[in-house]
């Protein structure tokens, strides 16, 4: 999966779920929510985006396996080939 | 006076139920709202001289809240018991729990118990103590019937659920404004307040769950490797506006819960075993039910959210039981039990650390009692040799 989609995906994150300059780095195995803080109520946004963003449909129960940017990538990266 | 108003867009069963649930809070003058059979319109009917456009304003705002961003799923259902019984259920059973006295109301969603109504009250929350202590080792806990404003604050109940919330206030101390309120009252009620001045912003509510309480008191703990577990029963309250009804929708009405906190591990599997343990006492009891995926009353632009992120993450289940049919003779049930899990919410909340050094996860199994002998009296009816043992005993003697 190329570190491009990983970075626009991270793009989106950051925007989404408002994440302060120091945790904009998001490392892409740390899970969003539990490790990171990222509000529940973030999903959804986060999911519309995604979808949005790279002009996909996301299944939703693929997406809630997929709570780090490496695999939201891959979520991604698998739908838009 | 009623009117149309089209949806957003299509709603789906779940979101056409909570949409008629929580359409009482868009505005004191909407006396009922229904999704129509098409589920992409709405019938809108009004109280006796309310200012329709006002209204209209209101309801459509509302209804741009709840419906926009909904993005529907599939609820599970984890389990469904059908009575070995098959007599018919017995209808008007509120009317007759008060007709023999034993439900009195007492104010709009509060009642009074006593006789076998009472005895099944006491036999559910009987059960209940009996799972948390043998299956879980559950110590029992007493909590205060009020719970501060901050408290409630920091558990985000008033973003999530503003319009239940039931706030305590008094009167300022102040001899004047005190004064002016004893005269103003002298006289038979309604209660009159002369001015809204006299009357503190609230620093405590009335506890709308028991498991708050729980959390609050082991702030800054660390746990060790068995966790916590407790089980305490309280009076909770929710304003339910227009919906308040019989015992299915109490404002004042009595919770029992387990709860559970510790390992991310631990929670997960006491919650399983919770829904197990409830699937036994369904067998015993022998009462019509599901189990299945739920979401909480949020409200506003919580609901979608919040309700996406709760379904989607299996985070509450409840248990729902049947009661008689409504007026339009569809089959009814009533949420009777739920089974949640918050992750790490209330260990970030409170700084409680698990055992693996981690913001503790919590979960927590809670019975609302009252809609249990609402069920248990449909479903078994008031002949007492229809009931099964152990209730039997346990409500006739």
């Amino acid at each position: 999966m190329s570190s491009e989609l990983e970075a626009r995906v991270r793009q989106v994150v950051v925007r989404v779920a408002k994440l302060p300059p120091e945790k904009q780095e998001v490392p892409p195995e740390a899970d969003l929510f539990r490790d990171l803080g990222v509000e529940s109520t973030a999903a959804l946004d986060l999911l519309l985006s995604l979808e949005e963003e790279f002009n996909v449909s996301i299944p939703d129960d693929k997406f809630g396996d997929a709570r780090t940017v490496r695999s939201l990538a891959a979520l991604v990266g698998a739908l838009i080939t | 006076m009623t009117f149309t108003l089209a949806l957003p867009k299509k709603v789906d069963a779940d979101l056409a139920a909570d949409v008629e649930k929580q359409a009482p809070y868009a505005s004191p003058h909407v006396r009922r709202l229904r999704v129509n059979a098409d589920r992409a319109s709405v019938e809108v009917e009004l109280e006796e001289g309310a200012d329709a456009a006002e209204v209209r304003g209101k309801v459509e705002r509302y209804l741009t809240t709840m419906v926009s961003k909904y993005r529907a799923l599939d609820r599970k259902e984890l389990y469904r018991h059908e009575r070995r019984d098959r007599a018919p259920y017995a209808t008007g059973v509120y009317a007759e729990l008060k007709r023999r006295g034993w439900v009195v109301e007492l104010g709009r969603g509060q009642v009074a118990l006593a006789g076998p109504a009472l005895n099944c009250y006491r036999a559910v929350d009987d059960m209940c103590v009996a799972l948390g202590h043998s299956r879980f080792g559950a110590s029992d806990e007493i909590y205060p019937t009020l719970i501060p404003t901050d408290i409630l604050g920091r558990c985000g109940y008033f973003t999530s659920f503003p319009h239940t919330v039931s706030m305590v206030t008094h009167l300022v101390e102040d001899f004047d404004l005190i004064e002016e309120f004893r005269q103003a009252n002298a006289k038979a009620p309604p209660l009159t307040v002369p001015r809204r001045e006299a009357l503190v912003t609230p620093e405590a509510c009335l506890s709308p769950a028991v498991c708050y309480h729980c959390y609050q008191a082991i702030e800054g703990r660390t746990l060790a490797e068995r966790g916590h577990v407790v089980t305490s029963v309280g009076r909770c309250f929710r304003y339910e506006s227009k919906n308040i009804t019989g015992l299915d929708r109490l404002w004042d009405f009595t919770m029992r819960e387990i709860i559970f906190v510790g390992t991310e591990a631990m929670v997960t599997a006491r919650r399983l075993e919770a829904i197990e343990a409830a699937k036994a006492q369904m067998e015993l009891r022998d009462l019509d039910c599901t189990i299945e995926g739920a979401n909480d009353p949020f409200f506003s632009a919580a609901y979608a959210t919040k309700t996406y992120y709760q379904v989607r993450s299996d985070l509450k289940y409840e248990l729902r039981l049947a009661v008689e049919p409504g007026a339009d003779g569809e089959a009814r049930s009533i949420a009777s039990a739920s089974f949640n899990l918050h992750e790490n919410f209330f260990g970030k909340t409170f700084t409680i650390t698990a055992a693996d050094g981690q913001p503790a996860f919590t979960g927590c199994a809670a019975w609302g009692i009252e809609r249990w002998v609402l069920a248990a009296f449909t479903q078994h009816g008031f002949e007492a040799a229809r009931w099964p043992e152990p209730l039997r005993a346990q409500i006739f003697g």
